[in-house]
């Protein structure tokens, strides 16, 4: 039991800054309300219409793409935090994470190639 | 963190074909679009020839990786007849898709990639890469179905296999954590220590993971996606669809089933021959309605699985007979949609009655056509009787009779739609001249299929080089051995 009184301190801590910063721009900023403003996503779509709408359809490869390089980091992260302990016979660890980054490169190239970036 | 240079070594055939696709997707990135197909057959074919046997050694199975993946020996072969699958394909893509009027440079790296997945999946011995190899490989087989943008068939093929994909996949995902959760182990070496048959989870466990195995071979109760995609799919990919990931997908079940069960359950054991059972019965007898002939090779195909399920459940000989019916039916597969491919421009050509008299304005087409049927049937001279014959043998010597009585009536019914087809293509006079030349007489279909009916012809009559390395294979100490086997 004693090993998970951090993680409830961290969700503790969690809960309390979130609380405290969505509710302290309410209670500390200057309110000039709008109707532009009072809309749920102020620069982006109105939620509220048909749901048949046509829209782009990059928007689903950008985020396909994001994606993919989000989960990269996601995978390099811990390997990181234990890159002394994979390097002590050798450098496996480095090269491993090689192979990994170049096959995720030759991806970008032909993303890049392809014009998978390009909105227009 | 242990890593040995020697397993490197032993898997340097997968590592050849993903430097190949990797290679194929800078080059299509580059617009080298007449390098693509050779460099594609160049780098199957080096990964071919460093997985053969060439030393004595080479027999026994080495597992690689903390035992997580095989090497040598059976998988060996197995990597060998994956590429080979794909080498068939290649010969028919590149001139399908000019016919087509389509560019789609990528599907040679999706080719490569895919086989990485299949080899992966038939290799395992892991639970982890089992998955991992599943979805490389059904991945690219969902973007293989909708690779036909502008066709609506094609599109409905990607989403219908995508979905109904992901859900098979999500069910043999739930086994493997069931049977992960009963033997704390992925390894199904180690599974096979530990006596699992008394616990209340067995059961439900290794069905969840024969639904999600069943479904990738279409066998009977999870079939009803078959038709729609391969009639979909542009047509020399859903040969290759039809034949290598089923090919994988049923070593993959077999390595499975003797490696974590010592004694096959007796109630799997049932199941598997109830399913076999009903695949050959209702594939053949619908396959006899059908007026499309990729619907037609589609039902076919759910009946051919039928044939290698009841091989899967006849034990050891039976697994033998079921590497060899995969290979057999990989070539005689591979070169009927071939030669449909070449006879389609567009969708309706695919149809019998746009067949008729062929045979006789084409004759080298129709002798090609009528030789992969008549093996598809199982007519003796040819390879697809000399499969099918070892995997009746097989089920006979594990005294399933009455099975085996059925599947050799079942394949009489399969005998007449194929034969119908022949009778189309000579006695039946073509009503209307199609306006475009067909079927197409490019150079590299042509030689695909005269390589294919060749061997089906030569594997039927000497079937025993093939055979006999298989038998081999299983003889020599090694995993399979320790197994039970």
């Amino acid at each position: 039991m004693v090993e998970y009184i951090p993680l409830i301190i961290l969700i503790g801590l969690a809960l309390f800054l979130g609380l405290l910063l969505t509710n302290l721009s309410a209670l500390a900023g200057p309110l000039r309300p709008n109707r532009i403003k009072y809309s749920p996503y102020e620069s982006g779509m109105d939620p509220v219409g048909t749901a048949r709408d046509r829209f782009s359809v990059k928007f689903y490869l950008v985020a396909m793409f994001f994606i993919l390089f989000d989960i990269e980091l996601v995978f390099m992260y811990p390997w990181a935090t234990q890159y002394k302990q994979l390097n002590e016979m050798g450098p496996f660890g480095f090269i491993e994470m090689l192979v990994f980054v170049v096959i995720l490169f030759v991806g970008f190239i032909y993303l890049l190639k392809k014009g998978g970036l390009k909105w227009d | 963190m242990q890593f040995n240079i020697q397993d490197l070594i032993q898997t340097m055939p997968l590592v050849m074909l993903l430097v190949t696709g990797l290679l194929l997707m800078l080059s299509d990135a580059f617009n080298l679009r007449s390098l693509l197909p050779w460099l594609a057959g160049l780098g199957l074919t080096a990964s071919l020839v460093l997985a053969l046997p060439l030393q004595p050694g080479d027999q026994a199975i080495v597992p690689v990786y903390n035992n997580m993946f095989l090497t040598g020996g059976l998988a060996s072969f197995v990597h060998i007849a994956l590429c080979l699958g794909a080498l068939f394909s290649l010969f028919f893509i590149q001139d399908f898709f000019q016919r087509a009027g389509k560019v789609v440079d990528e599907i040679y790296a999706i080719l490569v990639f895919s086989v990485i997945g299949m080899i992966m999946l038939a290799n395992s011995n892991d639970l982890a890469v089992t998955f991992i190899g599943l979805e490389t490989m059904s991945i690219c087989l969902y973007v293989m179905a909708a690779l036909l943008k502008t066709r609506q068939s094609s599109n409905e093929a990607g989403l219908k296999y995508f979905l109904l994909g992901s859900f098979a996949t999500g069910f043999l995902l739930f086994g493997m954590s069931m049977l992960y959760g009963i033997t704390g182990t992925t390894q199904f070496t180690l599974m096979s220590q530990t006596d699992m048959s008394g616990n209340i989870l067995f059961l439900p466990a290794v069905l969840f993971i024969l639904i999600g195995f069943l479904f990738k071979v279409s066998a009977f109760p999870f079939h009803n996606w078959t038709p729609d995609v391969y009639q979909g799919t542009p047509t020399p990919l859903a040969g290759f669809m039809a034949t290598a990931s089923k090919t994988a997908s049923f070593i993959a079940l077999g390595m499975f089933l003797h490696q974590t069960m010592p004694v096959l359950d007796e109630k799997i054991f049932w199941i598997l021959v109830g399913s076999a059972v009903i695949s050959m019965v209702y594939g053949n007898i619908v396959a006899a309605r059908q007026t499309n002939l990729k619907r037609l090779l589609a039902y076919s195909s759910i009946a051919h699985t039928g044939y290698v399920l009841l091989g899967l459940a006849s034990g050891k000989e039976g697994f033998i007979a079921v590497i060899f019916y995969a290979f057999i039916y990989t070539i005689m597969n591979v070169g009927a949609f071939g030669l449909i491919g070449m006879n389609e421009i567009e969708e309706e050509d695919a149809e019998v009655s746009r067949w008729n008299g062929i045979g006789l304005r084409k004759p080298w087409f129709g002798v090609a056509m009528s030789v992969f049927l008549f093996s598809l049937a199982g007519i003796p001279p040819l390879a697809g009787f000399m499969s099918k014959y070892q995997v009746f043998f097989a089920a006979v010597r594990s005294e399933l009779y009455v099975a085996a009585i059925i599947g050799v009536l079942a394949s009489v019914v399969g005998a007449y739609y194929y034969i119908r087809v022949i009778v189309n293509m000579y006695f039946t006079k073509s009503e209307t001249e199609t306006s475009h030349a067909l079927p197409s007489c490019a150079m590299s279909p042509t030689i695909g299929v005269f390589v294919l009916a060749a061997l089906t012809l030569a594997l039927g009559i000497f079937p025993s080089p093939v055979y006999t390395w298989i038998e081999s294979l299983f003889q020599g100490s090694g995993m399979l051995a320790m197994a039970g086997f």
